[in-house]
């Protein structure tokens, strides 16, 4: 049987060139919050 | 390996397969070179180097020798002579559009090489604009004739901003990407159709001239004076109250985007090269399915396809313009941010060098042909009958003048370059927007973002459409 996936090399190699996006993203996502949280801290201080 | 048991649709669409390294480790790459340049500008551009508006004037003499008015009326006159031409190869000429003097002449030699002059010489397009001079003579002659200037019989709503020029690049690609598409694989817009449109445009530009005023139609609304424009605004060429003079190039680029209408402007030349590029590739499916879908609910297939593709090229400037907004937004959340709308209008700027980029990374192959065909044989038989005008009309296109690497890596180059300008522009700004370096690095992070999902983006995109 065939699988109907006839387009995946469209798709394939999507992942590869994702990957330092979300690196990016998830690193500037991070260190917002954690500045976010320290800042919040100092401010109860 | 996986695909040998898959039937791939279009051959092996994964990735090239002639590079020493896979074509995805350029974009690990390319995301690593913007880091270190976001990791540099913290470090050692500290203050802001691009927002003055400093301009030295040439000679006296070379300035009245490029900007006089026997040249004025010259490149006026040729560019009304090449309005003509196009207008007569596109009626009279084959309907073949690779042997019409026309279509080549419009998508290739004006849509991108006015880009390439525009950014080195300054706005050129000023100069050889057929519309400005046609407005010009006419109302000179009106002068001469009624013994006073045409006063314009409406004020330009400047709310409006660049909105009318927006409109009309986004239907100038609609017109080369979608109305020309007869079919997959099949591209081309037919040469009597460009000469139409640019009739219709010719029509159109100059009643808008008349009802607003010529300077006001062409700072806002005349698509391509518009469009032109705003790449000379990274070049160190400009002329100021008739003079020619220098100023440090990326600077004038940084007061480009006040005026409403802007960020469309650079989104809307963004998102056609992503959308040509993803037609080939990325898209290509999708819109087919959605062509199937519609045909089956009854539609002609022409309309079907433009239809498809019309949706799918919307989508794309939408998610072009996400992108954006998603960095804008995550400098937004720096306290003491300005306002959302105020803060995107401060940035839109940054993306004309990413959109010099794209042009030039999914282009450049393109107009290396192309132009080779414009002044051989196209020059010597302009409307395809036969003619040989120059001795040229037997010569073809030497596609063994790149080669498949060469071309590969002049696309990274250009991708590369583009971004780190874009980041080093948009770190310039933060200076300003931000006051202290550190705060503006900070926002930065956000804008280093979208930098590197656009490199990662045009990458896919050009590896999809090469392999």
């Amino acid at each position: 049987m065939l699988l109907p996936l006839a387009h995946i090399g469209h798709w394939y190699f999507w992942p590869l060139y994702g990957l330092p996006v979300f690196i990016v993203l998830w690193s500037v996502i991070a260190t917002t919050l954690r500045e976010r949280r320290s800042s919040r801290e100092e401010d109860d201080r | 390996m996986i695909s040998l048991f898959l039937p791939l649709a279009h051959g092996l669409l994964i990735g090239r397969q002639d590079l020493p390294i896979p074509a995805w480790l350029f974009a690990w790459g390319a995301s690593l070179v913007l880091i270190v340049s976001f990791v540099a500008l913290s470090v050692a551009w500290r203050d802001s180097k691009l927002s003055s508006d400093r301009w030295r004037p040439v000679s006296e003499g070379l300035s009245r020798l490029v900007t006089g008015r026997p040249v004025q009326i010259l490149t006026g006159a040729i560019g009304v002579f090449l309005l003509a031409t196009v207008v007569y190869t596109g009626l009279e000429g084959t309907e073949e559009p690779s042997l019409n003097f026309a279509v080549t002449f419009v998508f290739v030699t004006f849509w991108l090489g006015m880009v390439v002059l525009s950014i080195l010489l300054g706005d050129v397009f000023r100069a050889f604009n057929p519309w400005r001079a046609i407005a010009r003579t006419t109302g000179a002659a009106f002068r001469l004739i009624a013994g006073q200037s045409h006063s314009p019989p409406l004020r330009y709503p400047e709310q409006l901003g660049r909105w009318p020029a927006v409109a009309g690049i986004v239907g100038f690609v609609w017109l080369e990407l979608v109305y020309g598409v007869s079919g997959f694989g099949s591209l081309g817009v037919r040469p009597s159709t460009v000469a139409v449109a640019t009739l219709a445009y010719t029509v159109y530009t100059l009643t808008a001239m008349a009802v607003f005023g010529v300077e006001t139609w062409l700072r806002r609304g005349e698509a391509f004076s518009v469009y032109y424009g705003m790449f000379s605004q990274l070049g160190p060429l400009e002329v100021r109250e008739g003079r020619l003079g220098i100023r440090r190039p990326l600077a004038a680029a940084t007061h480009w985007a006040r005026v409403p209408g802007s960020i469309a402007l650079v989104i809307a030349t963004i998102g056609a090269t992503t959308f040509d590029g993803a037609q080939e590739g990325l898209l290509q499916e999708p819109i087919s399915d959605l062509f199937h879908r519609l045909t089956d609910l009854g539609l002609a297939p022409t309309t079907a396809l433009r239809t498809s593709e019309s949706l799918f090229f919307a989508l794309t400037l939408a998610g072009v313009a996400a992108v954006y907004w998603v960095g804008v937004r995550g400098m937004r959340t720096l306290r003491g941010s300005p306002a959302l709308g105020s803060l995107g209008r401060s940035f839109a700027h940054t993306l004309i060098p990413i959109g010099v980029a794209y042009l030039a990374a999914h282009y450049f192959s393109l107009v290396v042909f192309a132009e080779q065909a414009q002044f051989t044989y196209l020059l010597s038989d302009p409307l395809g009958d036969g003619s040989d005008l120059f001795g040229t009309a037997s010569s073809g296109i030497d596609y063994g003048l790149l080669s498949a690497n060469l071309i590969w890596y002049v696309q990274v180059a250009a991708l590369v370059t583009g971004h780190v300008t874009g980041l080093t522009l948009s770190h310039d700004r933060a200076l300003t927007v931000y006051g202290d370096a550190d705060r503006a690095s900070k926002s930065q992070r956000w804008m280093l973002l979208v930098m590197v999902a656009f490199t990662c983006l045009g990458l896919f995109l050009l590896s999809q459409a090469n392999a």
